[in-house]
């Protein structure tokens, strides 16, 4: 297996507030990583900073072994591979769902109109909005809405997806379809960095899991290890709190 | 009952203004026959000018304000700070004075013709509210669209003109809206340059015919006609490009 992200000493401080101290990781192509912890713990951040939404103080990113850097063209040409789906307000109000799925195709991976819109319709049909290919965002659920965000973020083909806590805007009801959708692309290889607090899902879906908690990653490990035994007092406490 | 209530809203109004006229046409004998009738070509050539003025002033402020409020939201604090002088600025001196300026100054000194002495005042003046207008448009929209098109890799101009530009106009069309009516009614004060449009016409007919009421009330009725096909066509606009 090889390396598609590097993460080396990564240091992040809001004003007074450190939010990451020293982050080191690596994930493996194919991988489904979870990232889990209390909040404001640094999750989000660590996931911003990685697609460069955050600029970080200090440390170094490795994607698909080149460094990242804050050059426009650098962050551009990595943020085209790297797809990223935020809690809410992913998609754009004034594009229907298949609009939304298409501009970017268009756009960014330069592919003509037509063929852009057959994979776009293609991959709304997977996420299972295939009637809904005429729906402008409003008119959709906050789950289906979520879905065409990560139909549009897999028909960008992307080597890696980051999810920031994607279903914690929905309800129970929305939040399963959504990670339906999730757990079928883990399953066909995507490779993914999740943060998400939903317990059952990483439990399922993970190859690992870190654990993060006051600016540190303080395990990274299986999910079987991380759910049976914990071993800083720390995780423990947080998995005792889902029992 | 909306059908009452429209009547007894006419009632009021045709009694309120019948009185009015009632009363003033005791003192005042109206000779609606010379006009506007006898004048009508006048008015008519008038209110083409006012139109010209109006759609070359639109065109001109709508390009100052949408480069202007993308300015005011630039990164470049330079560009930020001189477009917010110019806002200040062009808010806070009355339009009347702005156009005698523009005339008097500038125009004597690059020798261009009083009808576009009209035009860049009422453009520069309107301009600097509509700058506002899109600046409010722009940041009503929330931070997360901007991330999202940053996060797909869009360019900076595919960011603007794709997904931010489209969704502050729609916010901010019945406020242009607005603004261009305001400007379709200061275009009347064009006519302090003698400009021969529909007020300056008014003020002709007025002296010539020796009736200033029926005139100015035939101002009033242009003007009117005007703004209400404006601000009609816009909700129409609003309507077609409304977001489901």
């Amino acid at each position: 297996m090889s390396e598609i992200l590097r993460i080396e000493n990564l240091k992040k401080s809001f004003g007074e507030n450190v939010v990451l101290k020293d982050i080191s990781m690596s994930v493996n192509e194919k991988e489904v990583v979870v990232i889990m912890g209390p909040s404001g713990t640094g999750k989000s951040t660590l996931l911003r900073s990685i697609n460069f939404l955050e600029r970080y103080d200090s440390g170094k990113i490795f994607f698909k072994g080149q460094l990242l850097t804050a050059e426009p063209s650098v962050v551009r040409a990595a943020r085209m591979k790297m797809a990223f789906v935020s809690q809410s307000y992913n998609l754009f109000p004034h594009m229907n769902a298949l609009k939304n799925v298409m501009y970017p195709l268009v756009k960014i991976r330069k592919i003509g109109k037509d063929r852009s819109k057959e994979i776009a319709t293609l991959w709304l049909k997977r996420v299972g909005l295939g009637e809904k290919l005429n729906s402008y965002p409003s008119q959709l659920s906050g789950g289906q809405q979520q879905r065409v965000a990560i139909a549009r973020a897999m028909a960008m083909e992307p080597d890696l997806i980051l999810f920031d806590e994607p279903t914690s805007a929905l309800d129970p009801e929305m939040t399963v379809e959504v990670l339906n959708v999730m757990k079928e692309l883990a399953s066909k290889g995507v490779t993914m960095i999740i943060v998400t607090h939903e317990m059952r899902f990483a439990r399922e879906v993970s190859d690992r899991i870190l654990f993060m908690s006051n600016g540190y990653i303080l395990e990274d490990t299986t999910p079987y290890e991380f759910f049976k035994m914990p071993k800083t007092p720390q995780a423990v406490r947080f998995v005792s709190q889902f029992a | 009952m909306r059908w009452l209530r429209k009547l007894s809203t006419a009632i009021i109004l045709i009694a309120v203004f019948g009185g009015m006229y009632y009363l003033i046409s005791l003192q005042y004998p109206f000779h609606w026959n010379i006009v506007p009738f006898d004048y009508l070509k006048l008015y008519l050539m008038g209110m083409l000018i006012t139109l010209q003025i109006s759609i070359f002033s639109i065109l001109l402020s709508f390009v100052i304000g949408v480069l202007g409020g993308i300015a005011r939201v630039s990164k470049n604090e330079t560009l930020r700070d001189l477009t917010g002088v110019y806002v200040t600025i062009f808010r806070n001196i009355p339009l009347l004075v702005i156009i005698l300026l523009v005339y008097y100054g500038i125009g004597t000194i690059f020798d261009f013709p009083r009808f576009w002495a009209a035009v860049i005042a009422l453009s520069t003046f309107e301009g600097a509210y509509i700058v506002e207008i899109i600046r409010g448009g722009i940041q009503s929209i929330p931070k997360a669209q901007f991330e999202t098109a940053d996060a797909l890799g869009l360019s900076e101009s595919q960011k603007f003109f794709d997904i931010i530009l489209p969704q502050a106009f729609r916010n901010a069309l019945p406020s242009l809206t607005g603004q261009f009516i305001s400007l379709i009614k200061d275009s009347s004060l064009a006519s302090v340059i003698a400009i021969e449009e529909l007020t300056q016409r008014g003020n002709e007919v007025a002296t010539m015919a020796l009736a200033s009421f029926e005139s100015y009330i035939t101002v009033a009725l242009m003007y009117f006609t005007l703004t209400y096909v404006l601000s009609y066509a816009s909700k129409i606009i609003e309507r077609r490009f409304a977001i489901p």
